[in-house]
C-alpha cells in the first residue's frame, strides 16, 4: 500500500476483518471496491469515510463472500501433511530444547497443580455418593432459637425417627445417637471408644459395605458391628465374628456384646466415620439418657422416602412433630425442619452445629479453585510470550512454506497442531508429577485422602479434553494467528519487522506478574494469620498443665492421692469440663434474658491451677462458706454481653438457684480460633461430678510427671485406657490443619513465583537473541555491562514494579475477605507479607536476568559480528 | 446454472454492465445506477447481484488492472455474455409487447 497520502488509511480493524472473514477469491475486488469507496469520500470527511468503510465492510459480511464457492474450492489436507506436521511439531521441540522445556515444564506444573486441585475438589463435591439410595436419602436439619439467634442443628429429636416413619411417603428413618469415651474391652485390650447407637435399617439406607456377617445382626440388641480397623485393633488377625466384647459406658453399666458383622474400612468418598455400631434399642435398655421425652436431640436422624416421593410431602407431618418439641424444650425450641439431601449434606455441614459430617470452608475451597484457574493461565501466558518470541527463529520457514503453496489456514493449522502436540505432552507430564508428587504429598498433610480417581469417566474426558482445548486454544490462538500473517515476500526478503515493540508481551507479562504477587501476597498474609494464631495468648497459661480424665469419683480420689504426694506437682484441681476439651455448655438467666455461656464447674484451686487470670474480685475461697454454692466467677466477655460496669455487685439465675458475681477473669479461648471468645461461668462443684483431674507440673519436670501419672493410672484403675494429655495439645488439629495449609500455600506461591519467573527468563532470552548484535556493537564502543543491562532490562522492571503495585494490594484484600469470612475477629495487618513479596521478587528477577546477563558479559563481539 | 428469470435489480445492474462496457466494476456499476437511473445502492448488494448474474451465466469477468486508490488491487470487469444479451433481449421484446397489449383507451388520461 504505497499510497500517496498514507496518514489516509481506512480504519484498519475493519480491513483486518474484512480480511478475516472474506473468501481469499474475493477479496481483491471487494477490499478494492471498499477501499476505493474510502479514497472518493476521505477528501470531503475523514470520519465520513472511515464510517462508511466500516459499514460497507459489515454489509460485505454476507453467505456468499464468507462461503467457499464449491467451484473452486480445494480439498482438505492430506494425511501426509498432518503426518508432517507433527514430525515439524517434534523437531521443533527438541531442536529448542531450552524454550520447549521451559513450555512443557511450566505447563506441567500448572497442570499438575490444576488436576490436584481438581482432584480435591472433585471428590469434595461428590462425597456420600457410596449410598446406593442416596437420591431419597435426606437428613433433617432443625433450625433452633437459640439465645441470641436461630442455628442451624445437625442433631434432631430422638423420638423424631420413629414419628416420622408412619408418613406414609417414608421408607425408613434412622437416627443416630453418638457417645463418646466408652470403655470397651477385649481380654487386656482396653480403648476408650466413640459408639454410634443406631436404628435397625442403618443398612438398609446407607450402603457401607459389609466384609463379614449379617448385616441384620443390630436387630439383635445384644449384637455389635465393627469396622474392619476396628476388628483389628481388637483380635488381630483372628475372625471377628462371634467375639465378645464387654463394653463400660459413661454412665458406668457394663455389657456384653458379640460381633455380629464387620464392615470394609470406610472409604474416603463417605463424609461420615463409624467404628462401633449398636442399637438403639440398647441404648434405651440401658437408659444413657432420657430417650422418653421430645426434649432429647439426637446427633442425626435420616430420612429415607419411598421411590418418587419428595420430601415436601413431609412437612405438614413435620409441623406437628415440632408443636410437641416445643412445648417439650422450652429452651431450645425449633423452629423449623429442613431435609437436607444425603448429597449435599456434607456441603453445608460447615453451616450445622454438630454435624456427624466433615466439612470444609467453601471459602476455602473457593479459593483453590480461584487458584488454579490462576496457576493454568499463568502457564498460558508464558507459553504465548515464549511462542511469539520464539517465532523470530521460525521466519524462514514460513515464508517458504507460504511460497510454496501453504496459505494462512494451513500455518495456523500447523501452529495449532504444533500447541496441541506440546500441551498434550504437558497434560502426560502433568498428570504424572499430580500422580506421584503432588496428590500423595497433598494426602501427606491432611487426615482425608483424595483418591487418584476421577468420580466418573465423563468427568475425566470433560477435564483433559475441556483442559487441553482450553490450553491449546487460549496459549495457541495469539502466537499461530500472528505468524500467519506475515507476508512471504517480506519474511524471506529480511524485511519483516518482528517483536520490535511486542506491546502484547508486555501486556501479558504484566499481568502474570499481578496474578502472581496476587497469589504471593495472598498466600503470605494467611501464612502471617496462623502465624499470628501460633503466637497467640490463650488467654490463660497452659504449657505446664497435665489433664488426666477419669470415670468416676473413686478414681479421682484415688488419682488425687497419688498426685499429692509427688513433689513435681505445684498444684492440682478437679473439674467437671475443661477449658478445650470439653466444654460444659447451659444457659443462665437475667432480667427475663435467656444467654448461652460455656459452664465449668470446678474445684477449689482450678482457676490458679490453670493460670486464669484474674481481672477484678476474687478467685473461690475454700474457707468462705458461701462459695460453695451461690459463687460464680465469669470472664469479661460474660460481663460486656450483660453490659454491666460494676460486675461484682450483680447477680443472676443459673441452675433454678441465685448466683452472684464474686471475681472477673480475662478472656480465654475454649474453642479454636474460628468461634469467638463465648461467656464463661465458672462454680464450684462437688467431687462426686469430677471427670477431669488437672495439674500443674514444676517446669521441666513436665514430661517425668506425665509419666509418673500413666503409671499410677494403670495401678488404679486397669479398666479403663489412660487418656492424660498436655493442655498444649488441645487445638493440636487446628494448629496441624493450618500448618498443612501453609505448607501447600507456601508450595503455591513457588510455583507462580516460577512460572512468572519462566516467563521473563524466556522473553528476556529471546530479546537478548534478537539484539545481540546491537550489544554487541555497542560493547566494541566501549559500553559497559551496566548501561546494556539497563538497555535490556528497563523495561521488565517497570513491568514487574506496576505489577506488584497493582498486584500486592489486591492479593492482600482478597485474603482479608477470606480470613473475615472464616474467622470472627480482626487479624492484625502486617508488614512482613509486603516485605517478603518485595524481597523476593527483587531476588528472583535479579536472578532471571542475571543468568542472560552473563551471556552478554561473555559473550565476545567479534564472534556475533562476524557472520551475515 | 440457475434458471433464466431476471429480476428487477438484476436487469438494471445487466444493463448498466452493458452500458459501462469495457469498465465494469463495482463501484463503476453503483455509480452509473445512481446517476442514470436515480438508485442508490449499497456496494455489497452490488457486489451480490453481480456474482449472481455471473453464476447465472449472463456475465463472464476477468481481473483488470490494479490503480492506486484501490491500494494496488485489481478490479473485477464484468462483460455481457451472450445468454446475457438474450436475456437482456427477452426482457425488452417481454416488456415491449406487453406494453404494446395495452388499449390505448387505458393509457388516455384526459382528465
Amino acid at each position: 500500500m504505497n499510497n500517496k497520502s498514507p496518514h489516509h488509511k481506512p480504519p484498519r480493524w475493519a480491513d483486518k476483518f474484512l480480511e478475516w472473514y472474506c473468501h481469499p477469491d474475493l477479496l481483491e475486488e471487494i477490499q478494492g471496491d471498499a477501499h476505493e469507496l474510502y479514497h472518493r469520500t476521505v477528501f470531503q470527511s475523514q470520519s465520513k469515510a472511515k464510517l462508511q468503510f466500516a459499514w460497507n465492510v459489515v454489509r460485505f459480511f454476507r453467505l456468499k463472500n464468507i462461503r467457499k464457492r464449491k467451484s473452486r474450492q480445494q480439498t482438505s489436507i492430506p494425511m501426509d501433511m498432518l503426518r508432517n506436521y507433527f514430525l515439524i511439531a517434534f523437531r521443533n521441540i527438541s531442536r529448542n530444547a531450552v524454550p520447549s522445556s521451559i513450555n512443557i515444564f511450566g505447563l506441567s506444573i500448572a497442570i499438575g497443580c490444576a488436576v490436584t486441585i481438581y482432584l480435591l475438589l472433585d471428590s469434595y463435591y461428590h462425597l456420600d455418593r457410596l449410598h446406593v439410595k442416596g437420591d431419597r436419602l435426606y437428613m433433617v436439619m432443625n433450625e433452633v432459637k437459640g439465645a441470641d439467634a436461630s442455628e442451624k442443628w445437625a442433631t434432631s429429636p430422638y423420638l423424631l425417627g420413629p414419628a416420622i416413619k408412619e408418613n406414609t411417603a417414608v421408607e425408613t428413618a434412622v437416627r443416630i445417637e453418638m457417645q463418646d469415651g466408652s470403655s470397651v474391652r477385649y481380654n487386656d485390650a482396653v480403648f476408650s471408644e466413640r459408639i454410634w447407637f443406631v436404628d435397625d435399617d442403618f443398612f438398609e439406607a446407607f450402603s457401607f459395605p459389609i466384609k463379614k456377617g449379617d448385616k441384620n445382626s443390630l436387630r439383635d440388641k445384644n449384637h455389635i458391628i465393627l469396622t474392619q480397623g476396628m476388628a483389628t485393633k481388637y483380635f488381630g488377625d483372628e475372625d471377628a465374628i462371634g467375639k465378645v466384647l464387654s463394653i463400660k459406658f459413661i454412665t458406668g453399666q457394663k455389657a456384653e456384646f458379640t460381633v455380629g458383622a464387620v464392615t470394609e474400612t470406610i472409604s474416603d468418598n463417605s463424609s461420615m466415620f463409624f467404628n462401633l455400631l449398636l442399637s438403639t434399642e440398647k441404648l434405651e435398655d440401658l437408659k444413657l439418657m432420657d430417650t422418653e421425652s421430645w426434649k432429647t436431640f439426637t446427633n442425626a436422624t435420616y430420612v429415607l422416602l419411598k421411590q418418587g416421593h419428595h420430601p415436601s410431602e413431609l412437612m405438614t407431618s413435620l409441623g406437628q412433630y415440632q408443636k410437641l418439641q416445643r412445648v417439650a424444650n422450652l429452651n431450645w425450641p425449633i423452629q423449623r425442619f429442613e431435609l437436607i439431601p444425603m448429597r449435599e449434606v456434607a456441603i453445608r455441614s460447615y453451616d450445622l452445629v454438630n454435624s456427624l459430617s466433615w466439612s470444609n470452608h467453601p471459602a476455602g475451597m473457593i479459593a483453590l479453585g480461584v487458584i488454579a484457574t490462576f496457576l493454568v493461565v499463568l502457564a498460558c501466558f508464558n507459553y504465548m510470550n515464549v511462542a511469539v518470541a520464539s517465532v523470530s527463529t521460525r521466519l524462514k520457514e514460513i515464508g517458504i512454506r507460504k511460497v510454496t503453496g501453504g496459505g494462512k489456514k494451513d500455518i495456523v493449522l500447523q501452529f495449532m497442531i504444533e500447541n496441541v502436540t506440546l500441551c498434550g505432552l504437558a497434560i502426560v507430564v502433568g498428570t504424572a508429577l499430580a500422580y506421584y508428587f503432588l496428590v500423595p504429598g497433598f494426602n501427606s498433610l491432611y487426615p482425608i485422602k483424595t483418591p487418584f480417581t476421577f468420580s466418573s469417566a465423563s468427568a475425566i474426558l470433560f477435564f483433559f479434553g475441556g483442559m487441553l482445548i482450553f490450553i491449546a486454544l487460549v496459549s495457541g490462538a495469539y502466537p499461530s494467528l500472528y505468524v500467519a500473517s506475515f507476508n512471504a515476500v517480506n519474511i524471506l526478503k529480511g524485511k519483516q519487522k518482528f517483536g520490535s515493540k511486542s506491546k502484547l508481551s508486555k501486556i501479558l507479562l504484566s499481568i502474570q506478574f499481578t496474578l502472581s504477587f496476587t497469589t504471593i501476597v495472598a498466600c503470605l498474609v494467611f501464612a502471617s494469620s496462623s502465624d499470628y494464631f501460633e503466637k497467640m495468648d490463650w488467654g490463660y497459661g497452659h504449657a505446664q498443665n497435665i489433664v488426666v480424665p477419669v470415670e468416676t469419683k473413686e478414681q479421682y480420689l484415688a488419682m488425687k492421692d497419688r498426685v499429692v504426694i509427688n513433689k513435681d506437682i505445684i498444684s492440682y484441681a478437679g473439674a467437671v469440663s475443661q477449658i478445650g476439651r470439653h466444654n460444659g455448655t447451659g444457659t443462665v438467666h437475667y432480667k427475663e434474658q435467656l444467654i448461652n455461656v460455656a459452664r465449668f464447674p470446678v474445684d477449689f484451686g482450678y482457676l490458679e491451677t490453670m493460670n486464669v487470670r484474674l481481672k477484678q474480685g476474687r478467685f473461690f475461697d475454700r474457707g468462705i462458706e458461701s462459695d460453695k454454692g451461690e459463687s460464680v466467677v465469669v470472664n469479661e466477655s460474660f460481663v460486656k454481653k450483660m453490659g454491666w460496669t460494676e460486675p461484682l455487685h450483680e447477680s443472676f439465675d443459673c441452675d433454678s438457684a441465685k448466683r452472684f458475681v464474686i471475681g472477673v477473669v480475662a478472656d480465654f479461648h475454649i474453642n479454636d480460633f474460628y468461634n469467638k471468645v463465648d461467656p464463661v461461668v465458672f462454680n464450684i462443684a462437688t467431687e462426686d461430678d469430677f471427670r477431669y483431674l488437672v495439674v500443674k507440673a514444676e517446669v521441666g519436670r513436665i514430661q517425668s510427671t506425665l509419666e509418673y501419672l500413666k503409671e499410677n493410672w494403670k495401678e488404679i484403675a486397669p479398666d479403663d485406657p489412660y487418656r492424660g494429655f498436655l493442655q498444649d495439645e488441645v487445638f493440636a488439629s487446628f494448629f496441624q490443619s493450618n500448618k498443612s495449609n501453609n505448607k501447600i500455600l507456601y508450595f503455591i506461591s513457588a510455583v507462580a513465583l516460577l512460572l512468572s519467573c519462566m516467563g521473563l527468563y524466556g522473553l528476556v532470552s529471546y530479546n537478548l537473541t534478537r539484539r545481540i548484535k546491537e550489544f554487541s556493537i555497542r560493547k566494541v564502543f566501549g559500553a559497559n555491562i551496566l548501561s546494556i543491562f539497563k538497555l535490556m532490562n528497563g523495561d521488565y522492571m517497570w513491568v514487574v514494579l506496576i505489577a506488584f503495585v497493582v498486584g500486592a494490594p489486591l492479593g492482600f484484600y482478597l485474603m482479608n475477605k477470606m480470613l473475615f469470612a472464616i474467622y470472627p475477629y480482626d487479624i492484625p495487618l502486617r508488614i512482613w507479607p509486603f516485605l517478603v513479596t518485595i524481597a523476593v521478587m527483587i531476588l528472583t528477577v535479579a536472578l532471571t536476568i542475571s543468568t542472560q546477563l552473563k551471556r552478554v558479559a561473555h559473550e565476545n563481539p567479534t564472534e556475533t559480528l562476524r557472520s551475515e | 446454472m440457475k434458471g433464466t428469470y431476471l429480476g428487477e435489480l438484476e436487469e438494471l445492474v445487466l444493463l448498466h454492465v452493458g452500458i459501462l462496457y469495457p469498465e465494469a466494476y463495482g463501484v463503476a456499476v453503483m455509480d452509473e445506477i445512481e446517476k442514470q437511473a436515480g438508485r442508490s445502492l449499497n456496494i455489497s448488494a452490488v457486489h451480490s447481484v453481480l456474482t449472481r448474474l455471473e453464476e447465472k451465466g449472463f456475465l463472464k469477468s476477468k481481473m483488470g488492472d490494479p490503480t492506486e486508490e484501490r491500494g494496488g488491487r485489481r478490479k473485477r470487469i464484468f462483460l455481457l455474455t451472450a445468454s446475457g444479451k438474450r436475456a437482456l433481449e427477452e426482457a425488452n421484446e417481454l416488456r415491449t409487447q406487453l406494453y404494446s397489449q395495452i388499449p390505448k383507451v387505458a393509457l388516455q388520461f384526459s382528465y
